[in-house]
């Protein structure tokens, strides 16, 4: 049977979502919002804005062919997930790289299409030729890593980030961030030796 | 990606989507025992993330006895769950003092120095040396470092010698300072204690007195004056 518009607005169906969701929500975006800076936003808020959106949404008729709780909790996790996207773009383009972290490969590449982190890795006082070099060097090595998550884990790394707090914005454990690094490490030595 | 991974990944994939893996039905078909500890590991950490969050209880390394089944009698398997209860508490639980976790689970001493080295994974510790108001030396340092007088073949006071974690305070003509002066260990990740290792004398330390093989507790940052030079421990920004 389907679910009417009409029933978003029971209070005993909310309470019920509600407690179904919340805490679901809360844990899904919790890996991300970790990478974003309190007290811009955090889990309990996101999740907050995000249930209230849906059943705004919900009531206007905005899902007409809801069927189960399954189905809603999709749309209430895409909405959450949404938000926390929102922000944090938001979050960088106030301050452009502002964030005390940066995530993701995509949020490299956005906005100049080239990969900025990078930059962090030379040195702003030196001989801007040779920060040149160790921006070319550190770019070839970084197209010789896997994925795009070997990528984002040695950028973050190169950034100061710790183990923990790399796992927490990657949405991963702090075993398989040790796994990649260590991984990275055997593959860079073997790119150096190649070279010399 | 190894079956190991691939594994990882889906434990992942159920705590991103907000939702405890049913570990009996992820582990079903997976035999290899180191695999299978891994994946425990890894979901004790996601569990010590989330608590609080909701009902999910966060697990201790004995909780996972019954999921490894006999892997759980192999010390390395038994390590990797160790290993993983002290991480996920120190960053995300109750932060274990290094004594009272070593005692509770039998640890050797190898161990308990290999945990303590973990402890950088959740955040460095960094020490500044100032002295006459400026800052001179700052860098990261390991869980167990010595303060002493500069040895013949060390820089003079102040330096830091990283491949024998010693922080040189004194030049070598200032006798009143041992060679192993001060011992400076991390045993929580924001905690440390600093040791007399003196056998004779007394140590002042600001207003506080360390007796020869005293201990005195610390909670970082700690700021302290010893000889000439004003020592900061600070946890470095993660």
């Amino acid at each position: 049977m389907p679910i009417e518009p009409s029933d978003f607005e029971d209070p005993v169906f909310i309470e019920q979502l509600w407690d179904a969701f919340y805490p679901r929500m809360k844990l899904a975006v919790l890996s991300r919002v970790r990478s974003i800076q309190r007290p811009v936003a955090d889990e309990s808020g996101i999740a907050l804005s995000a249930f209230h959106s849906f059943i705004q949404h919900a009531r206007n008729g905005k899902f007409p062919n809801l069927v189960d709780q399954d189905e809603m909790w999709r749309l209430v996790k895409r909405i959450a997930i949404r938000k926390t996207s929102d922000v944090r773009k938001n979050l960088l383009a106030q301050k452009r790289g502002g964030g005390a972290i940066v995530v993701g490969q995509s949020d490299f590449s956005d906005e100049s299409g080239q990969l900025q982190g990078i930059d962090l890795a030379s040195d702003p006082h030196g001989d801007p030729s040779e920060s040149v070099e160790v921006a070319d060097l550190l770019n070839k090595m970084l197209q010789r890593l896997p994925d795009d998550k070997h990528r984002d884990v040695i950028l973050l790394k190169l950034q100061g980030a710790s183990v923990v707090t790399i796992a927490e914005c990657l949405g991963t454990t702090t075993r398989t961030i040790q796994r990649i690094l260590k991984k990275i490490e055997q593959s860079w030595q073997s790119v150096l030796l190649e070279d010399s | 990606m190894t079956s190991t991974e691939a594994l990882l990944d889906r434990l992942d994939f159920h705590w991103k989507d907000g939702l405890a893996p049913d570990l009996n039905e992820l582990l079903k078909d997976f035999r290899d025992p180191v695999g299978r500890a891994e994946l425990c590991a890894a979901d004790l950490e996601w569990r010590w993330r989330s608590q609080g969050l909701s009902l999910i209880a966060a697990w201790k390394a004995s909780d996972y006895q019954a999921f490894l089944g006999d892997a759980w009698s192999m010390p390395n398997c038994r390590q990797i769950l160790i290993d993983a209860e002290w991480l996920a508490r120190s960053a995300w639980g109750d932060k274990p003092h290094i004594d009272h976790f070593v005692a509770h689970h039998q640890l050797a001493d190898t161990q308990r120095a290999s945990l303590l080295n973990k402890l950088d994974q959740v955040v460095q510790m960094k020490l500044i040396v100032g002295c006459n108001s400026k800052s001179v030396l700052e860098f990261n340092v390991p869980s167990d470092i010595t303060l002493g007088r500069q040895n013949p073949w060390e820089p003079s006071s102040p330096a830091w010698i990283p491949e024998t974690g010693r922080l040189v305070v004194a030049d070598i003509q200032q006798r009143s300072i041992s060679r192993k002066q001060l011992g400076l260990r991390r045993v929580r990740v924001e905690e440390i204690e600093l040791i007399n290792l003196s056998e004779r004398r007394t140590l002042k330390i600001d207003i506080f007195e360390i007796s020869p093989g005293g201990t005195m507790s610390a909670f970082l940052p700690f700021v302290f004056r010893f000889q000439h030079l004003t020592i900061s421990a600070v946890a470095a920004s993660a």
